[in-house]
């Protein structure tokens, strides 16, 4: 990249040099006011903003434009997950979350604003190549939904839980079933901090009585936080409290008590064959044993109302014998696939032009490109045709060494 | 094979031999001797030698008179003598065996030329050798021994060049005569501005496609061994001369020492741009690099969209290789503005990329004009690189590394 460019440093160098030189010579001259204007530096690129921090108001009109997402908010939604990490590192040295307004994310908000919650859920799929924006199309629409009053159930990554997993537990409640103690906790706490407003005006109450131990119960018309508040503290009980928690939100939003929004980065890990437990028999254990998979799996399922579930499918998601093909059929197999049916597929693919021009004014802005050619049309040129205009290639190549 | 004659004991002889650098004949009138490394032919019925083996000679032109020989005149008579006698040998037995090999061969001896004489011992020899100098060969005897020197001195011992004791007579009287030219350059270029005259560009020498020669062969041209100091003087001295302003006007003597600088870049018919039904100008070229082989299809009038066996660029994990794919169409100024659908297979990423920057190098020449092309050559983008796997030997390491050495 370096060595491509740097014809064009060159270039603009002497481009430079050369318009000095006329102004030195010219000065003397008449016109030499006239020609000193002329050589001014050039006009300083500036990211394109737009001031429509509320994903609800945006329309078609702010396409490619990027939206400040603010950091209270950005800390709430997503400060134990949800933002990849890279593009998080690159936020904290912009000193700014901001999202560019992409057509997939402004599709799958326009369906959901058009939702009928009589019926069962409706589900969107976002599917596309690695590195394709994928995942921050998914926190578009999260910040939408958190902020049209949405009960979030968000999953920032699943296969976390089926190959990073940090402790894995036989249950003590069911048989053959098994725990994720501290994954749940870390859960538990990010359905807390997202949720916590909207729990506390909803007075989301348990339709029966969790027992959890002889001597810790939960009764029937407690609030739901409180199983939430004890799956934080008792790290034991914390996968039992998931299920408890999605099977009651499941009720409340079929009595249309609030309206949940289901959000799962990675959706078809759910449905891999295989994770990377290994038994005492040292196979390996299906993921279907887990016990905050069986939680949220029922919410996947067409037997509930007033809901939307948004995902995505990622090959990365998958382990690495089964990824030659980004499309939902291959990568949900039969049973995601069938789990899943109807579903609402949404393409996102590599940046278009607009998008192209967007990033690379927006990288200039940040001083993110300081190389003068960059953002000449030479400059775009060369970084759209190395990465192929792939948005995650794209950050790599601009990244510093 | 000529008759040079020693005997020529005059000293205008000296003359003809300034302007010439090289052993001339000499026109005889006195003692013969044989020599054999002057071109003109030899008179073929004469026997070998006249110079009789005794300290006196007899002078033909000046009755007879008793002419005393100095001790290295005689040292040098049995020594040519000795080589003519071998020469002649050596050249009587090249035309037995020339008529010999044409009755061999079935054809006519007096007709059998010197190219049917090497068809005949590739098809008796046939040799497997890579080098052709290692491989049998018959030609006439001239060609075969090196030349040599004739004699610098008469039969007194008395050198016929002036510069004879410097050793390096030939390379000295070079010089002299740059050192001459130069002066009359300068006295001409002094008149020329008496009349305003300055450079006339019209008039330039020039040398564009030729080199000075290089030290052999200016070893070859004088008959002299050079030290490199002596050859870099020469260099120096010959390009001053060239800078001058007026050295059109010795171009003859320049030019003896200049030769021809082969041109490297075979000139290939470009094939011109193809179009398609629709009227897109293309092109299509295959690139070849290590064992990957990429047949390139490139678009006019394009977006810049590269598809690679059917993926995007992307379709190369590593920068790098996209680089190298990238490299033509952006030193052409054709990136984003052409379209390149490729077909690679065979070897791994370096060397598919490697061939499709070629494939693509390739295509582009008929995109642009002759001074973008001489750029792209100059670039390397042009040339096929060459470079294959080395195989990794027995006993070694790998192609070149060996273990570590341990004594035991």
């Amino acid at each position: 990249m370096a060595r491509l460019l740097s014809r064009n440093i060159f270039q603009s160098f002497s481009d430079f040099g050369g318009c000095s030189a006329l102004v030195r010579n010219v000065a003397v001259g008449r016109e030499a006011r006239w020609w000193s204007n002329e050589a001014s530096p050039a006009v300083k690129v500036t990211a394109p903003r737009t001031s429509l921090n509320q994903p609800g108001l945006q329309t078609e009109e702010q396409l490619g434009l990027w939206y400040t997402l603010e950091q209270d908010i950005a800390k709430q939604l997503f400060g134990l997950g949800g933002i990849p990490k890279q593009f998080a590192t690159q936020c904290k040295t912009f000193a700014e979350t901001c999202l560019m307004i992409r057509k997939p994310a402004l599709t799958t908000i326009d369906y959901i604003k058009k939702t009928n919650l009589a019926l069962p859920p409706n589900k969107f799929i976002l599917y596309g190549r690695e590195g394709v924006g994928k995942s921050l199309s998914l926190v578009h629409i999260t910040h939408f939904l958190s902020q049209d009053n949405w009960l979030l159930v968000h999953i920032p990554w699943a296969p976390r839980w089926r190959r990073g997993f940090k402790e894995i537990t036989a249950s003590a409640t069911v048989p053959g079933r098994y725990d994720h103690p501290l994954d749940a906790v870390i859960w538990l706490q990010h359905f807390k901090s997202q949720n916590s407003q909207l729990l506390k005006t909803l007075q989301l109450e348990t339709s029966e009585e969790y027992k959890w131990s002889r001597r810790e119960v939960t009764e029937a018309g407690a609030p739901l936080i409180d199983i939430v508040e004890l799956g934080i503290s008792r790290a034991r009980f914390a996968s039992d409290c998931i299920m408890a928690v999605t099977t009651e939100l499941k009720k409340h939003a079929t009595h249309q008590r609030c309206k949940i929004a289901v959000v799962a980065d990675g959706i078809n890990t759910f449905f891999c064959l295989t994770s990377r437990y290994r038994l005492e028999d040292l196979t390996y254990l299906n993921p279907e044993n887990f016990t905050i998979f069986q939680a949220f799996m029922q919410l996947f399922n067409n037997n509930w109302r007033n809901g939307v579930v948004v995902a995505s499918v990622d090959s990365l998601a998958n382990d690495g014998a089964r990824r030659e093909s980004y499309l939902p059929r291959y990568l949900l197999r039969q049973k995601g696939w069938e789990t899943l049916d109807p579903f609402i597929p949404i393409l996102v693919s590599n940046y278009n032009e607009l998008e192209m021009q967007s990033i690379v004014d927006y990288y200039v802005d940040r001083n993110w490109l300081q190389n003068p050619g960059a953002s000449s049309d030479t400059g775009r040129r060369e970084l759209a045709g190395l990465s192929s205009c792939n948005p995650y290639t794209l950050m790599n190549i601009c990244n510093s060494l | 094979m000529a008759s040079v004659c020693i005997g020529n004991l005059v000293r205008n002889s000296a003359k003809v031999f300034r302007n010439s650098y090289i052993t001339q004949v000499r026109t005889p009138y006195g003692l013969q001797i044989r020599c054999w490394n002057s071109t003109t032919p030899e008179p073929s019925s004469k026997p070998l030698t006249s110079v009789p083996a005794s300290d006196t000679i007899k002078h033909e032109g000046s009755g007879n008179q008793l002419i005393k020989v100095s001790k290295a005149m005689k040292a040098y008579q049995e020594k040519a003598q000795a080589l003519d006698a071998l020469m002649f040998e050596k050249t009587t037995e090249y035309e037995i065996g020339r008529r010999h090999l044409a009755n061999m061969m079935g054809e006519d001896p007096e007709t059998f030329t010197d190219e049917d004489i090497d068809t005949a011992i590739e098809y008796l020899f046939p040799s497997g050798l890579f080098e052709p100098r290692a491989r049998p060969l018959m030609k006439h005897p001239t060609e075969v021994f090196a030349r040599k020197k004739v004699a610098e001195f008469d039969e007194t011992g008395r050198p016929f060049h002036v510069l004879f004791y410097t050793g390096l007579p030939n390379y000295y009287q070079v010089l002299h005569d740059l050192s001459e030219k130069v002066r009359e350059l300068d006295s001409f270029s002094d008149r020329m501005m008496q009349y305003n005259i300055h450079k006339d560009p019209e008039r330039t020498l020039n040398v564009g496609g030729t080199e000075w020669v290089k030290k052999e062969q200016l070893e070859d041209i004088l008959l002299e061994k050079l030290k490199d100091k002596q050859y870099e003087f020469f260099v120096r001295s010959m390009n001053r001369l060239l800078d001058h302003p007026f050295s059109y006007r010795v171009e003859e003597f320049i030019m003896k020492f200049r030769k021809h600088v082969q041109i490297s870049v075979i000139h290939k018919e470009i094939p011109k741009l193809m179009f398609t039904a629709e009227g897109t100008p293309y092109m299509a070229a295959v690139g070849r690099r290590k064992t990957s082989t990429a047949s390139v299809t490139v678009y006019g009038r394009g977006s810049g969209k590269i598809s690679i066996n059917g993926e995007d660029l992307l379709y190369f994990k590593y920068i790098q290789d996209r680089e190298q794919v990238l490299f033509p169409l952006q030193f052409s100024g054709l990136l984003g503005k052409v379209d390149v659908v490729a077909d690679v297979d065979g070897g791994g990423f370096s060397g598919q990329s490697g061939a499709i920057r070629y494939a693509i190098s390739m295509a582009v020449r008929s995109f642009v004009d002759e001074q973008m092309m001489e750029k792209m050559r100059l670039a390397g983008l042009l040339t096929r690189d060459p470079r294959r796997h080395e195989r990794k030997k027995p006993g070694w390491k790998g192609a070149r590394a060996k273990y570590t050495w341990k004594k035991r």
